[in-house]
């Protein structure tokens, strides 16, 4: 049996460790309403653009048989996987659970025998994929400098990205990343962004539209041509954002479960302190009491 | 009073404008490009420059654009833009900076076209 002084230790300790993960927790959530703000504010921008990707790719086929970010050129036989994760730990499943989903496509496409390579965008990613996949592993992308996301920063691995597809490193590109439902819920999301996926909705409501004839200005090809790389990059941009908003719920409802085990954890300490601080007074009385006795 | 339609202006941190107005100005890759209502559909890239909105009352607006698209569809003039900033806070050092940082791509790749078509275009603003 622990002694007091070993439980009053240990109660003062859980204490501590209860601050620290209550105020990891009002950090979040103030974290949070950023970062969700700014992926919400982005949202129109995503969706814009792919009325306008639609728009064009609808009327476009593509004539020469060039490499292009639209159509892909046919192959498909190496797989890019850009895995986004947080660079700090302490939020619950969010890392794990997205590298779960990575882990699963990449045996998925072994059994293909299909090509991959991962990109990790985020350390904690990395250090969950190395020890099994660390072969695979062909950039890491550290994020840690940047507080705010920027539209720039996305444009630099969306950059860094298309060029290794020029240089026919890979054929295809999928991105993984957490959605960001609500702060208990994130999606492990897979989305396919090289070639550029479009979603032919067979049964789509606005038919009308089909048939609008645009003038386009250069000419469909260059304005694709334009069109495309900027539309990955804000693809990456929405990735990074719904990742970063969901790193923040995640953590926060960690951060929230554990003080509350902390608090748990003290009443329990406190009761079992109390007990033994009782039978130990009880213990000296009949000690007291037995010895006067003896007399 | 002339006819109105759409404006939507996005960028990707946010919805930069969204109203109606009776003429847009889009400095657009060939040219400027005027719209008015019932404009006929239409798309086109978008280069450096300033986009100009004349709203119903006769108020005039000037916002710079980096690089975008501007669509034109059943009255609604969608541009989306990596960049918009007004033109009250442009000086001509944010043009200078624009185009020192296009110069040091062309570094790297010397021979392109559009680049130096940016600025170009950049060179002729004048604030």
């Amino acid at each position: 049996m622990p002694s007091l002084d070993d439980l009053k230790k240990r109660i003062a300790s859980v204490k501590s460790t209860e601050k620290i993960t209550k105020a990891m927790k009002m950090v979040a959530a103030a974290k949070l309403r950023k970062a969700q703000e700014a992926a919400e504010q982005s949202r129109p921008y995503a969706d814009n653009m792919k009325s306008l990707m639609d728009s064009i790719s609808k009327g476009f086929n593509s004539t020469d048989d060039s490499k292009n970010l639209l159509a892909g050129d046919g192959n498909d036989s190496t797989y890019m996987l850009v895995l986004f994760t947080s660079e700090r730990g302490l939020c619950g499943g969010f890392n794990s659970q997205i590298s779960k989903t990575l882990k699963e496509k990449i045996i998925d496409l072994k059994k293909q025998n299909k090509k991959v390579k991962i990109i990790c965008v985020g350390k904690k990613g990395y250090d969950i994929i190395k020890r099994q996949y660390g072969e695979l592993i062909v950039d890491i992308i550290d994020m840690s400098s940047i507080k705010t996301i920027q539209y720039v920063d996305a444009k630099q691995i969306s950059d860094k990205i298309i060029d290794m597809y020029f240089n026919n490193e890979f054929d295809k590109c999928l991105i993984f990343y957490n959605k960001f439902k609500s702060i208990i819920s994130q999606i492990p999301t897979e989305q396919q962004v090289i070639p550029a996926e479009m979603t032919k909705d067979a049964n789509s409501e606005d038919t009308s539209k089909d048939n609008i004839f645009f003038e386009f200005e250069p000419n469909e090809k260059e304005i694709l041509e334009e069109l495309l790389p900027l539309n990955f990059a804000v693809q990456i941009f929405k990735a990074l954002l719904e990742s970063s908003a969901s790193e923040q719920g995640s953590r926060m409802s960690a951060m929230d479960n554990a003080s509350r085990n902390a608090s748990d954890m003290i009443d329990s300490l406190t009761l079992f302190y109390n007990r033994s601080r009782q039978a130990v007074i009880t213990k000296e009385l009949i000690e007291i009491i037995s010895g006067a006795e003896a007399v | 009073m002339s006819e109105t339609f759409s404006i939507k202006l996005v960028t990707p941190s946010k919805v930069f404008l969204e109203t109606s107005a009776s003429l847009v100005t889009v400095p657009a890759t060939e040219g400027d490009m005027g719209f008015l209502a019932n404009h006929v559909s239409f798309i086109s890239a978008v280069k450096p420059g300033f986009i100009s909105i004349v709203f119903e009352n006769g108020d005039e607006k000037s916002v710079y654009i980096n690089e975008g698209f501007v669509q034109f569809i059943d009255n609604n003039l969608l541009i989306i833009a990596v960049e918009l900033t007004e033109k009250e806070n442009i000086s001509s050092n944010f043009i200078d900076t624009k185009i020192n940082e296009l110069e040091s791509l062309l570094i790297d790749d010397v021979s392109n076209i559009k680049i130096q078509g940016k600025i170009e275009s950049l060179k002729s603003l004048s604030i």
